[in-house]
């Protein structure tokens, strides 16, 4: 029976080129769509591509492991978003349009953006050439061209989307996508199990982190006026 | 033999399980948070590294180091006393949150934040202490939310900030081990001094990324806020210091010291200009901790012992301030339902102990005179001046801006009412009593700054060899601050 190192082995058509592609087209989706659950797909999505890419610089276990992680935030961050929706229709039965429009603000408030869509297509295109500008002009040492260029577009999206938006479930993304940037890099400097580790409870956290804040902040009724709160 | 990281660290994390089972009940919550770390402050304080003591039956030795996940904790003279404050700190502000219920978490994870904290503090590896500082950051998130269904602007923040931060020094310490084997190399010396820098001066909210500590003070429970603000900042600054003192070149030619005592600076000059211009009271309390943040951060980047001297004392004031402030805000605050001068209008003659303590608070985070943070403040002004008239104005102004916000609140809180207003529940007999234990601790403090540098001389001792350059070679390197 074949092992799962064979297999990867196995898939010539899959190159470092297509996870890099991919990547690009995962992160793009992230700060484009307006929908909560497809962009945490695109973020799943980015994770196996993530490990994929790992896989040239550490151990496959390692690589697996890493990507597992990930998703179990994904997990996460999706129980967390669903349970608005769930507590929306939970108190559900015929509502006016404005109560309607009420409960789809509350659920906007905590995963979507507030800005339009040429709005974040600008945002991407600047993010795009950035990255091109930085990555050629300041190429990270000691990995891969491949890698360095995964590295700098995701940290770089990550910057856009952490920019873009206060929504809890976007901060999420944003920052497991900076995460994953740091992690591709910062794996082939400190091969410490223990630090890995660490960095995995990170990623949890901040998954749990994001998520109990997107349960505060879609519970909050659009109403209030949070800004004079203090 | 019991040695002392693992109490330090250890008792926390299991009281914290105890004190979640029993948290209907907020006093006994209180007590116990606040007992353990009561009498762990007292182990720091007055126990010696070197001797045994008897506890409990126990035999323990605080200077015996242990190893965990293969790393070294040492309790050192310098940690000890950081350590002593810490848990003093978190002690009261445990005592104190009970009358004015900052959530049922904050108990509980408020002992975690100790342990992490203590564990950053106790690490000798600087890439452990930064991976366990951003471990507590993270959990910090829900302390600073504490359930509210309010903005989630501070917690979200302080979140990302210090996500962004923590990968930056954990690469440039990586370079730094590689440099050793090239220590000639130009471009990687330069990267590790752009990340080192761009990290410390994101933890320690210089500018342009000192909005965090604002949003998270407006956003937080008060008590809150000086427990994290305050524990975070003393790990903070002492993991900057051994970076400073293990990696001399990296502050040798004043470049990142340079770049922090202009960032610190801006802060300082942000947080007391916005702070002139609030109508709340937590975001005057966020920019005004945010203006004295900014200045210790320019008395570290000195980088002289005068420095030294006024940038841990300073930590101590600090925390005193807000901790003074946010208990008598927190007081208000359930009292009035907001902390905007019109809601609070006219409260003062009605809640006495609890306004005199804000102001108090206020006023000595802004250096004013006769209270604890006065003396430090002068004597920075005093260093800064050689290096020219805008270093020296700047933070002279930024504090009077800062000041000028307070005797605002002043007037709208001491505002006569002219129609009959329903009464309002007294300040709580424990916080009234801390509250009046913490004011005569700030005049006393203001009085005599002496008692304080000379109970931190150690710490100042510990940490000399950092120091590389005058005060006057520092500061000129920018243009644009400097009279030429």
């Amino acid at each position: 029976m074949p092992t799962l190192a064979d297999i990867l082995a196995s898939l010539p058509s899959i190159t470092t080129s297509t996870a890099l592609a991919g990547m690009f087209v995962t992160a793009s989706l992230i700060i484009l769509l307006r929908e909560w659950s497809q962009a945490l797909l695109a973020l799943v999505l980015q994770y196996l591509l993530f490990g994929w890419l790992l896989t040239m610089l550490i151990p496959l276990p390692l690589a697996l492991i890493k990507s597992l992680m990930g998703a179990i935030a994904c997990v996460i961050l999706y129980w967390s978003a669903r349970r608005i929706g769930e507590l929306q229709i939970m108190s559900s039965g015929p509502v006016k349009l404005d109560e309607a429009v009420r409960r789809r603000q509350a659920i906007q408030l905590a995963t979507g953006f507030s800005m339009r869509m040429p709005f974040r297509v600008a945002a991407l295109s600047l993010a795009a050439l950035a990255t091109y500008g930085l990555a050629s002009r300041y190429p990270l040492p000691d990995v891969p061209p491949v890698v360095s260029l995964a590295c700098t577009w995701l940290a770089v999206a990550a910057l856009v989307l952490l920019g873009l938006t206060e929504s809890p479930f976007r901060v999420g993304i944003g920052l497991l996508t900076w995460l994953m940037a740091f992690e591709m890099f910062y794996v082939s400097w400190e091969r410490s199990l223990t630090i890995a580790g660490f960095l995995g409870m990170v990623t949890l956290l901040v998954a749990l982190g994001a998520g109990y804040l997107i349960s505060v902040r879609g519970a909050i009724p659009p109403t209030a006026d949070i800004g004079e709160e203090a | 033999m019991i040695a002392g990281p693992w109490v330090l660290v250890g008792l926390p994390l299991v009281v914290a399980p105890i004190v979640y089972l029993v948290r209907r009940w907020a006093f006994l919550d209180a007590l116990l948070a606040g007992g353990t770390a009561a009498a762990l402050a007292w182990l720091c304080i007055a126990v010696s590294l070197s001797k045994p003591v008897k506890l409990l039956g126990w035999s323990l030795l605080l200077g015996k180091s242990v190893a965990l996940l293969g790393r070294e904790l040492a309790v050192t003279p310098g940690s000890q006393m950081a350590l002593g404050f810490l848990f003093g700190l978190a002690a009261i502000s445990f005592l104190l949150a009970w009358p004015v219920s900052p959530g049922r978490s904050f108990f509980p994870l408020g002992l975690a934040l100790l342990s992490g904290w203590a564990a950053a503090l106790l690490m000798r590896t600087f890439a452990f202490t930064a991976v366990i500082l951003w471990l507590v950051s993270t959990l910090a998130t829900l302390v600073i939310q504490g359930g509210r269904l309010a903005s989630t602007r501070g917690a979200g923040r302080q979140m990302i900030m210090l996500s962004l931060a923590v990968p930056l020094l954990l690469l440039s310490n990586s370079l730094i081990e590689a440099r050793a084997a090239n220590p000639d190399d130009f471009v990687q010396t330069q990267a590790v001094m752009l990340l080192a820098a761009t990290g410390l001066a994101i933890l320690f909210a210089a500018f342009p990324f000192e909005g965090w500590v604002s949003a998270m003070a407006a956003d937080s429970q008060p008590g809150v806020t000086a427990l994290v603000v305050s524990g975070y900042q003393v790990v903070v600054l002492l993991m900057a210091l051994d970076l400073f003192r293990d990696q001399p070149w990296l502050v040798a030619d004043g470049q990142v010291l340079s770049l922090l005592a202009a960032g610190g600076w801006l802060a300082a000059v942000i947080g007391g200009g916005l702070a002139a211009t609030q109508r709340h009271f937590a975001w005057l309390l966020g920019y005004t901790a945010l203006n004295d943040l900014g200045s210790g951060l320019v008395a570290l980047a000195l980088g002289s012992r005068t420095g030294l001297a006024i940038a841990f004392p300073m930590v101590a004031t600090r925390g005193v301030g807000l901790l003074l402030a946010g208990t008598g805000l927190a007081v208000i605050r359930q009292r009035a339902d907001g902390t905007s001068f019109a809601k609070v209008s006219g409260l003062g003659r009605r809640l006495p102990l609890a306004t005199a303590g804000l102001l108090m608070g206020g006023l000595s985070l802004c250096g004013f005179p006769l209270m604890a943070g006065f003396t430090l403040r002068w004597a920075l002004l005093e260093q800064v001046t050689p290096a020219g008239g805008p270093w020296a104005w700047g933070l002279l102004f930024s504090g009077l801006g800062a000041t000028a916000g307070w005797l605002r609140g002043a007037l709208a809180l001491l505002a006569p009412t002219e129609a009959p207003s329903p009464p309002v529940r007294r300040t709580p007999l424990v916080a009234g009593i801390l509250l009046v234990v913490l004011m005569v601790a700030c005049l006393w403090l203001g009085c005599h700054p002496d008692q304080l540098l000379m109970w931190l001389q150690p710490l100042v001792d510990a940490y000399t060899p950092f120091v590389t350059a005058p005060v006057s070679s520092m500061l000129p390197g920018y243009p644009f601050l400097s009279q030429g």
